[in-house]
């Protein structure tokens, strides 16, 4: 009957054909395996200097204050990845697009706030002709702008000056946000203000114990930074930090005072506890941003301090 | 005879004028606010405070001291003395006057507490266990032994045990009819179980019993380090902490492998890390992150690769010629116009060719840099759809990138949403357990399951339906995040109106009305009515927050966040209402309920605030308290709220120094006797006593801090969020009342009511209130018919082996199957041991 139908040939076929489908699940399975662990997504690496600079320019956002360096396809801080590449195409191509390929670095080392880097590049651009030249000249003045505050010392003898200094800075780069304002510089003046700022509360909170009133002091520089820088990217975690140091005085009162003991007033724990869970928990209401991840695991870490001292002071 | 007349008319007259004139109505009037302000003006509601005791101290009383004094100072011999003496002197007394002196037992208690070994304390507190004759006493020594860490330990390790083999038996029995035991038909029975075990098994938990015993033990071996039972103990705990370390380790293995299956790679090895931290030895946790390490070279070994510019041979090099130098200078410039003018150029000559498609993703990258990201992107789909392959490849895994592409990512999360709400209306959670279950009826009964299986289903739908309606279980939590991410890259695009109105309803949903407001607004398109419908939820669901806290400054709070934000709505009225209310003197200090001062009738008693018994007695000709009570006020006054013929009148009265003294002994006395009442049921260390006692009566003059603060430690600058402005009086400030009281649903609550699906039938039951003699009434369908039945325990084997008895009648029959009764964990602090 099979023969009749040229059934050897059927069988022939068909066994071949379940070898190859037996192939293939097995490949699949295969694949489905080493697959499990490994990222999905697929890349298509860039082929010219033109794919490396639209690459670049299309997740390089300016504003670097409110918002954070992009990611490209790859997941790699854009401005990484664009020196990786530019370096390849360099490699690859030499004295192709010089005045390009450093103009577009020193984008990528601004961004990175290596300034020394950047300003070598721009340099590279201006001894050449060409239109980037006119541009690169205006970027070396601002970054040159940038690095005279960046260098201008720090006395480490006396703490009021470090601080005056520390003040006279952060004035300066508000000059720089005032003379920039609406280009990509006043974003990059904004963040070197805020790191001064940042670096303040730092200062104070690490000396609080050498200064009159240092744990006020703390609160109020806490409070300015977080007023202050409203729309940095940072808020957030500035706002964690500030219900740290809520926690730390809150410990440092346990320290103090023991919570078996007479001396400890509950109130005064809780105050402290409630000051650090009510920053916690704006954080913690954010949705979409990964610090509340980090609030909500504080939130709970307070329940169970809390849960603890009142245990202990009942 | 006139003269008569007239003598008795003069003397009438002289009467008449005599006789006071009586009040008008309009008199009466007047008078009468008088009498209902002030209804009593002579009432005292005070007795007379109780005569102090007639103090004549003898040997007996010497004595006494001398015990207690040896006892605070650990004098052990002479307490042994004393408690000698004691016995003595009872044994006298008894013999010649009948009586004893009563505080022997107390003796032998702070005799007892000095004992360090535990064998020898556990028997001399069984000891005295057997001598006390006071209820009191008796249940703190039954406490003692019941605490005893060894005991307990040994008692949660009894209960697992039981659980795990009742819940064996269970099984097995739970479907074995005994009624029909004759029959020898045992297939359905064997079938069900074998099922139900299988997925009993699949489940990988550590009881919370094993858990709490792990933790006696501990405890057990750190304040008896000595006790001859140690080395056995350190076996069981040894046991106990290998398996604890096992179950933890694979919580994490089962955490880190739910991350792989959502490709979230870095979680994945995040729970790996821990699991392998929990159990080093754990191999499921060792193997996941050699996986992971392997799938993390692969994929930075194709990072690498593509940060790369591709060799030579495959790249075409025309794309960085002098004609396309003008649209590289312009894209590194970031001149947007000069992009556009210089891509249209090229686009035009090469009509249909690689540059032509190059050029229009660079229009995309200006239309980005203006920051009009949709239109970057829908230029960005055409190159994508392209012919040439290397443009059409970039620009479409640029579309697939989430981190470019935030709104499809969000579009994919919210119809994820859908789906899964979708999937629970039709199938609920645990779908492969359920199916398992349901496919189990048809194996034993064939066709004549299906009905059960069809009415399991129709119920098991339904009840998705209505959770899905009200509280919806499936997370949108994942929209939300995808959503927010969005708006906040792109907060002007055209989507982002979208956007906005799928996070207001997302919020609503959540409950979070003040964020479902500011999303609404966002997105233009809410209606005033809608709006206005948004802002009432928000403000009741304030005003049920305030509702539930005790906490006063809570309340204030959340009642005036209704006013400041939601001025307009009528809930607002309300909480105008509650807040003014809150301001009145007698809704301030402590405040206690009639029926909390009957049920601690201490407190108002000649022992406490020393008040008239006649103020409870329910007549109110003789003055009667209202149920609102009285509010301590401060240290020195009282507010009665009395009940009158007219409503409700508040008085204040004077408390003076030794009432209030009196007063709060008696509710720290109170305190104690209530938390005594539940001491060998409530969890050890926990708190017990009356709910809501200002602890700064409970800690009495132990309140007052005896040290003045470092100026350093006293955080006056401290900055509140929403701190209370509200001026109070001083003193504690609480409300006291009963359970009823504080909880007044909890009389109309249902019993718990739960659902099994097994083999062969599905059933609803509900446990009944106490004092019937079932315990449980149960409804369900089985093969084919419907049942209702009763759990009804059996008192006879109840100290042997707890059986309870569910006997069910249905459709001509009549059934009894046996279920071992199963305990179960009440302790409140079950998070502890989670």
């Amino acid at each position: 009957m099979l023969s009749r139908f040229g059934g050897k040939e059927f069988l022939k076929t068909n066994h071949r054909y379940s070898f190859t489908g037996f192939l293939l699940l097995f490949l699949f399975l295969l694949a489905s395996c080493s697959s499990k662990f490994a990222s999905d997504r697929q890349y298509v690496p860039a082929q010219n200097l033109m794919d490396v600079v639209k690459d670049f320019q299309r997740f390089a956002r300016e504003d670097v204050y409110r918002f954070p360096i992009a990611k490209d396809v790859t997941g790699v801080n854009v401005m990484k990845a664009a020196l990786v590449r530019l370096d390849d195409y360099e490699r690859k191509n030499p004295r192709q697009f010089i005045d390009v390929i450093q103009y577009s670095r020193a984008i990528a080392y601004e961004r990175l706030r290596d300034y020394d880097q950047a300003l070598a590049s721009y340099r590279k651009v201006a001894d050449m002709e060409g239109p980037m030249r006119a541009e690169a000249l205006k970027n070396i003045e601002t970054l040159e702008a940038f690095k005279a505050i960046l260098d201008k010392p720090l006395p480490t003898e006396d703490p009021f000056e470090y601080m005056k200094v520390l003040d006279e800075k952060v004035d300066s780069w508000n000059e720089l946000v005032k003379k920039y304002q609406g280009t990509r510089f006043e974003y990059l003046a904004r963040v070197e203000e805020e790191k001064v700022d940042r670096a303040k509360v730092a200062f104070v909170e690490v000396n609080r114990f050498r200064l009159t009133d240092g744990n006020h002091i703390t609160i109020l520089a806490f409070s300015q930074l977080v007023t202050k820088h409203r729309q940095s990217k940072n808020y957030y975690r500035y706002v964690l930090d500030f219900g740290d140091f809520y926690v730390r005085l809150a410990k440092d009162y346990i320290a103090e005072n023991d919570p078996e003991g007479l001396a400890f007033d509950m109130k005064v724990f809780e105050q402290l506890a409630k000051s650090a869970l009510s920053l916690y928990t704006e954080v913690a209401s954010v949705d979409g941003i990964v610090e509340k991840i980090e609030a909500q695991g504080k939130v709970e870490s307070l329940r169970g301090l809390t849960d603890k001292i009142r245990r202990l002071n009942r | 005879m006139s003269a008569y007349k007239s003598v008795v008319a003069m003397l009438c007259l002289s009467a008449w004028l005599a006789t006071p004139p009586k009040p008008s109505a309009a008199q009466t009037g007047q008078e009468l606010p008088d009498r209902i302000l002030n209804p009593l003006p002579e009432f005292d509601p005070f007795d007379k405070p109780p005569s102090a005791p007639l103090y004549f101290p003898d040997d007996v009383d010497k004595r006494a001291r001398s015990a207690m004094v040896a006892a605070l100072t650990g004098e052990t011999e002479h307490l042994a003395e004393d408690l000698q003496f004691f016995t003595d002197r009872d044994a006298q007394l008894k013999k010649e006057r009948g009586t004893t002196t009563g505080i022997t037992e107390l003796v032998r208690d702070l005799y007892n507490n000095t004992i360090e070994d535990r064998q020898r304390y556990l028997a001399a507190q069984r000891q005295a266990l057997s001598f006390t004759a006071m209820p009191q006493h008796k249940q703190l020594i039954e406490s003692r032994l019941n605490n005893d860490d060894l005991n307990q330990a040994n008692d949660q390790l009894r209960k697992a045990a039981q659980n795990k083999w009742g819940g064996i038996f269970n099984r097995m029995l739970g479907s074995i009819n005994i009624a029909n035991l004759m029959t020898g038909n045992y297939t359905s029975a064997a079938i069900d179980s074998a099922v139900q075990q299988v997925v009993a098994m699949t489940s990988n938990e550590m009881p919370i019993e094993e858990r709490r015993a792990l933790t006696l033990l501990n405890e057990h071996l750190k304040r008896y380090p000595d006790d001859p039972r140690n080395p056995e103990v350190r076996k069981k705990v040894e046991e106990l902490e290998k398996k604890k370390r096992r179950v933890l380790a694979q919580k994490q293995v089962e955490k880190a492998e739910e991350a792989v299956g959502k490709r979230d790679f870095a979680k994945a090895e995040f729970y790996y890390q821990i699991a392998s931290v929990i159990d080093p030895q754990s191999r499921n946790a060792e193997t996941g992150l050699e996986e992971i390490k392997k799938g993390a070279k692969t994929n930075e070994q194709e990072t690498k690769k593509a940060l790369q510019i591709a060799a030579s041979a495959t790249r075409s090099v025309s794309a960085d010629n002098q004609e396309t130098s003008g649209l590289l200078y312009a894209l590194t410039l970031r001149d947007e116009e000069k992009i556009q003018s210089e891509a249209e150029a090229l686009e035009k000559k090469y009509r249909g060719g690689a540059q032509a498609e190059a050029a229009r993703d660079a229009r995309s990258v200006a239309l980005e840099i203006k920051g009009r990201h949709e239109e970057a992107k829908k230029l960005l789909k055409q190159v994508a759809d392209s012919s040439n392959a290397h443009e059409r490849d970039r620009a479409r895994a640029l579309i697939d990138n989430p981190e470019y592409n935030l709104l499809a990512t969000f579009e994919s999360a919210h119809t994820k949403y859908k789906l899964d709400t979708v999937k629970y209306v039709l199938l609920g959670d645990d779908f492969l357990k359920k199916n398992l279950m349901l496919a189990a009826p048809l194996v034993v009964a064939g066709p004549a399951g299906a009905p059960t299986v069809a009415a399991a289903n129709g119920i098991m739908m339904a009840t998705n339906l209505v959770q899905v309606l009200t509280a919806n279980p499936i997370s949108n939590q994942d929209v939300i995040d995808k959503g927010v991410e969005y708006v906040r890259a792109h907060p002007d695009s055209k989507d982002a109106s979208d956007v906005y109105s799928v996070l207001a309803d997302a919020y609503e949903r959540n409950s979070a009305y003040d964020k479902a407001i500011a999303y609404s607004e966002m997105s233009g398109r809410v209606s005033e009515k809608k709006l206005a419908d948004l802002k009432e939820k928000a403000a009741k669901s304030l005003l049920q927050a305030a509702g539930k806290t005790q906490d006063r400054s809570a309340q204030e709070y959340y009642l005036k966040q209704i006013l400041d934000n939601y001025g307009d709505s009528d809930t607002a009225k309300d909480a105008t209402q509650r807040l003014s209310r809150m301001t009145r003197m007698e809704n301030q200090g402590l405040r206690m309920t009639k029926k909390f001062l009957m049920e601690n009738s201490e407190l108002f008693g000649p022992e406490g605030l020393g008040l008239k018994a006649s103020l409870f007695d329910g007549n109110v000709s003789n003055m009667e308290l209202a149920e609102k009570g009285v509010s301590v006020l401060g240290d020195n006054e009282i507010l009665l709220n009395l009940q009158t013929p007219w409503g409700v009148r508040t008085q204040t009265y004077r408390l003076d120094e030794s009432t209030n003294n009196r007063f709060q002994m008696a509710m720290r006395q109170r305190n104690y006797d209530v938390a005594m009442a539940d001491v060998d049921s409530r969890p050890k260390n926990s708190e017990g006593g009356l709910k809501n006692a200002p602890p700064t009566i409970l800690a009495g003059q132990l309140g007052k801090k005896p040290q003045e603060t470092d100026p350093e430690t006293t955080f006056t600058l401290v900055r509140e969020a929403g701190a209370p402005s509200t001026s109070r009086t001083s003193g504690a400030d609480a409300k006291l009342q009963t359970e009823a009281e504080r909880d007044p649903t909890s009389k109309y609550k249902l019993p718990p009511i739960q659902g099994n699906i097994s083999a062969s039938h599905f059933d609803i039951s509900g446990g009944l209130p106490t004092g019937l003699w079932g315990e449980k009434i149960m409804v369900g369908h089985d093969q084919g018919s419907p049942f209702a039945g009763v759990l009804l325990p059996i008192p006879l084997l109840q100290g042997f082996i707890p059986v309870d008895f569910m006997v069910q009648g249905g459709a001509g029959r009549f059934a009894v199957f046996p279920k071992i009764r199963l305990s179960q964990d009440k302790g409140n602090d079950q998070e502890l041991y989670r």
